[in-house]
């Protein structure tokens, strides 16, 4: 029996006549095999290449559902209802808000000073002390 | 299956980033029971502004350009002590998430007061305030941005 590489090197008139020799005995079950392998193959193919579409395809969808909700989250019209349909009702309420934030502001601020006090007493003992 | 993985981390990490907002939060606690909620558009705030005796205002300084400038406000006042603390740590989250910086905190008579600014430059773009009693918490915030001296005369306005 030839090798590969010998058969390799072989013209194909060699060949064409090699494979008209009906002396040369073909192995039971090389067609049935052959065709096995040719379908094993397309098949493997056809798989590779359905994953190869298969990969962008989830990443485009993941990307719109990404962008979609990020469009969603961050539409500007899209918001709860005003709780007030007369300006001037909700002005007022916009006033009593910020009278209790100012209110809020200089309790803090009055806190503050009133620590300060505290905090400055010792020096003025220490100031009248170092005075007489 | 690793990259679906990282898609699904992002999706969720840009939900939760939106999840923390004023916003997010009336909505959140909005509907609860003893809890009131108050809702001003930047829509009613244009309009606001446009009603004379409102952009006068008492004193001499035109506030209308502050109030015109506010883009939202959201108040949420629970007395509902099941979700107080919870309330409590998601505002903590968001002014945390956010630029917020601490402007101010008070404890006075039980009632622990923060007060979060968002500035941009000289201008103040949010406000957040935090107040929380043993039975009670509130949460204010003010988006919109103005210079602190058009924020001062609202606060000024608002007391006359």
């Amino acid at each position: 029996m030839k090798e590969l590489k010998e058969i390799e090197r072989l013209g194909i008139e060699e060949l064409e006549r090699m494979a008209d020799d009906v002396g040369v005995e073909v192995p039971a079950g090389l067609t049935q095999r052959v065709r096995s392998a040719l379908t094993a193959s397309a098949l493997a193919g056809e798989t590779s290449r359905s994953r190869a579409w298969r990969r962008p395809l989830g990443f485009s969808l993941a990307a719109s559902a990404l962008a979609a909700l990020t469009l969603v989250l961050a539409l500007p019209g899209r918001g709860p209802k005003d709780t007030f349909d007369d300006p001037r009702t909700a002005y007022a309420e916009l006033e009593r808000t910020l009278s209790y934030i100012s209110e809020k502001m200089n309790g803090g601020t009055q806190l503050a000073r009133d620590a300060s006090a505290v905090i400055n007493k010792p020096r003025e003992i220490i100031d009248k002390i170092t005075e007489k | 299956m690793k990259s679906i993985i990282t898609i699904a981390a992002a999706l969720l990490l840009t939900a939760s980033l939106f999840a923390q907002n004023g916003r997010a939060i009336y909505e959140k606690y909005s509907d609860h029971e003893d809890v009131s909620a108050v809702y001003i558009s930047p829509s009613m705030f244009r309009m606001m502004g446009k009603v004379p005796e409102i952009s006068t205002g008492e004193g001499d300084v035109d506030i209308s350009p502050a109030i015109r400038a506010l883009k939202g406000m959201y108040v949420i006042s629970s007395e509902n002590a099941s979700i107080n603390g919870q309330l409590r740590d998601d505002v903590l989250a968001f002014v945390k998430a956010g630029k917020y910086e601490l402007m101010m905190e008070a404890k006075e008579e039980g009632e622990l007061v923060h007060i979060y600014t968002m500035n941009e430059g000289e201008n103040i773009t949010g406000l957040v305030i935090l107040a929380s009693e043993e039975r009670e918490c509130s949460f204010i915030c003010l988006e919109g941005k103005m210079k602190m001296d058009e924020f001062e005369a609202l606060l000024g306005a608002a007391m006359q």
